[in-house]
């Protein structure tokens, strides 16, 4: 009670004394979510427009004697001519760490019933993106946790890496397996008490999906602990399309405190095939010209301002970072569509999943001859990049002598080793889903890899030998993983220690 | 037709910009005479423009608590004056004001009421 009284209190010291002015207009259409108004002579573009009973809408198309509106919220209360004032506001977006932990809609507003969003600030949810001058080059790891992507597509905070391929090929997961893998990194370190350690923090953006499965993804996050460092921004299939358009650049805005506060963010768009598709809607009914594939003319726009506000900040502009992680769903495997190219071309690399490898239950489905990182390998630790800097080549062998693979006896012994190894690695990245693996334990089982240990095991068993290992790396082997992630490189003493710990491992294995 | 009804509401205002009536007489009497394609949309067209240009030459006055005639001249020199141009005040009343005053021209609102200073309160309560 003594709250509500102070509510009103509040609000009756900052009622102004001052006539207020607007501007007003009259809805004369209205249709899908979107109003044409006449009047609002004086609105601006992208300002917040208020129709009547507490509905906001925003102005997108300003024309010569109407102003198209998109609604946000109920339009099923609007009527033609209804009156719409002008706002004087940019549509902002609820910003900081009170978020974390939270399921907001593309406007911020809480869905999660867990009460009011502890946040005093606001950011707008349409910005300009960094500059050169406060740009840093990404020198800093984002690590998945997933062995075939930190290895061969390694993933630089600061960096955009689109994760691509069809349906049902994994790429949720990914990203899911990322932003925990960030949250048991977070915790680790906090409870390392290192005043050095930056923290990740994530904000997942879940655009025209099924409420089910965004309340499978928030289950999965709840499950492994991460949901402490992520917020959720929700704009399901049910939503009208100017939510499903905005939810993204939402998102972006309360990535964006991270990067301007100086921390560490990473924002997965899941994804932006449906918010071309809703932007598609809007146009359409916007009456904006449409061009190919009937998307208007400014689509590639659409994604390129979202993704370019993705950055890795110099010091002097307070060293923040914000990863993106833009999800696209391809039809039959086609990466040549119009939506898929336009985002390759924005993006710093592809994570690119095949349903051929997914369906032969090669899981992550990553396909390695498509993907690439082209930033992030300046980030990967020395220790990694020693075990790993191979095995991209050894793959791309393996698949090349593939082909001969039937002809095997004909093969000669250097041949046969190498299709073996080939085989041995594509078992090693077989990875199960929600279990990212720290990059000390991934350097370790990588070094054995390399250093032949694993060459006189079936490779029928080599997934059961790498999942005994990364066991035993987290009990009896955990002093040498300790010391990589301590020393970050592999020096001699360390190597020597590793091998101790391998040959160990591999009795007990045998 | 946007381009034709944007020349017709051209040839119906005088050199003070404001729409006078002989002139939209001779603009309909020679549409009628020389009827263009799509004659109906056009006069649509020219009537959204009339009624346009008509409400920047008129404050329509709400008020809730009838202000006196000295108070409303004054309101009438100073729109005038701030819009450049002779401005026509039509008063309505509006209980729904609660208090105060609300003044439109054209797409501007002025408003100092109860009801505006309210809102923001309902708002915060709702």
């Amino acid at each position: 009670m003594s709250n509500i009284t102070e509510l009103i209190k509040k609000e009756i010291e900052s009622l102004s004394t001052d006539a207020t002015r607007t501007n007003v207009g009259r809805i004369t259409t209205l249709a899908d979510g979107v109003a044409r108004v006449d009047g609002l002579s004086k609105v601006m573009f992208n300002e917040m427009v208020e129709f009547p009973d507490n509905v906001f809408g925003i102005a997108l198309n300003l024309e010569e004697d109407s102003v198209g509106c998109v609604i946000l919220g109920d339009a099923s209360r609007l009527k033609e001519g209804d009156e719409v004032q002008t706002t004087g506001r940019l549509l902002s977006v609820p910003v900081g760490m009170g978020l974390l932990g939270r399921v907001v809609d593309a406007i911020g507003r809480p869905i999660d019933e867990k009460g009011p969003i502890d946040s005093s600030e606001n950011y707008p949810v349409e910005r300009i993106a960094p500059g050169i001058i406060p740009r840093q080059s990404v020198d800093q790891p984002l690590q998945t946790g997933i062995m075939a992507i930190d290895s061969m597509i390694p993933i630089g905070r600061g960096q955009r890496e689109l994760i691509i391929g069809d349906r049902s090929t994994g790429k949720t997961t990914i990203a899911i397996d990322t932003i925990i893998n960030q949250a048991k990194i977070n915790k680790l370190g906090e409870e390392s008490g290192d005043p050095d350690f930056r923290p990740v923090y994530s904000i997942y953006v879940a655009v025209g999906q099924k409420n089910s499965n965004i309340a499978r993804t928030i289950k999965a996050l709840e499950n492994n602990g991460a949901m402490d460092y992520v917020t959720v921004v929700a704009a399901p299939a049910a939503d009208n399309p100017a939510n499903q358009y905005l939810a993204p650049y939402a998102g972006c805005a309360m990535g964006e405190w991270f990067l301007r506060n100086g921390r560490d963010a990473l924002i997965v768009y899941d994804d932006l095939s449906k918010h071309a598709v809703a932007y598609r809607q809007i146009s359409l009914i916007l009456k904006r010209p449409s061009g190919r594939e009937a998307y208007p003319g400014d689509v590639f726009y659409l994604h390129s301002r979202l993704l370019e506000r993705s950055a890795r900040l110099n010091k002097d502009s307070g060293n923040g970072s914000l990863t993106a992680l833009p999800i696209i769903e391809t039809q039959m495997g086609d990466v040549a569509g119009y939506i898929p190219t336009n985002v390759i071309s924005i993006t710093d690399g592809q994570i690119f999943l095949e349903t051929d490898l997914f369906n032969k239950g090669i899981r992550p489905a990553v396909s390695v001859g498509l993907s690439v990182s082209r930033v992030g390998s300046a980030a990967q630790i020395k220790a990694y990049k020693k075990v790993s800097g191979k095995v991209k080549l050894q793959l791309a062998q393996f698949r090349e002598l593939a082909a001969f693979s039937q002809f095997e006896s004909d093969l000669d012994a250097a041949t046969k080793a190498q299709l073996g190894r080939g085989a041995r690695i594509v078992e090693m990245f077989k990875q199960g889903v929600y279990s990212p693996v720290p990059v000390s334990v991934q350097t370790g089982v990588m070094w054995a890899m390399e250093n032949n240990f694993f060459d006189t095991i079936d490779v029928s068993r080599i997934t059961a030998a790498v999942e005994s290992l990364k066991e035993y790396f987290t009990g009896s082997g955990k002093e040498v993983v300790q010391k990589i992630h301590e020393e970050g490189n592999l020096t001699e003493s360390i190597e020597e220690d590793l091998r101790r710990s391998v040959e160990d491992w591999k009795r007990s294995f045998a | 037709m946007r381009e034709i009804s944007k020349k017709l509401i051209h040839l119906s205002l005088d050199e003070e910009g404001r729409v006078v009536d002989e002139k939209v007489r001779e603009v309909l009497e020679s549409l009628r005479a020389n009827p263009p394609r799509e004659h109906k949309l056009l006069l649509h067209l020219y009537l959204d423009h009339v009624k346009r240009e008509l409400s920047k030459g008129v404050a329509i006055v709400e008020f809730a608590g009838k202000p006196d005639d000295e108070a409303i001249e004054s309101l009438k020199q100073e729109l005038s004056r701030q819009y450049g141009r002779s401005i026509e005040v039509e008063l309505r009343e509006n209980p729904d004001l609660l208090v105060g005053i609300r003044v439109k021209v054209g797409d501007d609102v002025y408003e100092d009421s109860a009801a505006t200073r309210l809102r923001p309160l309902a708002r915060a309560l709702s």
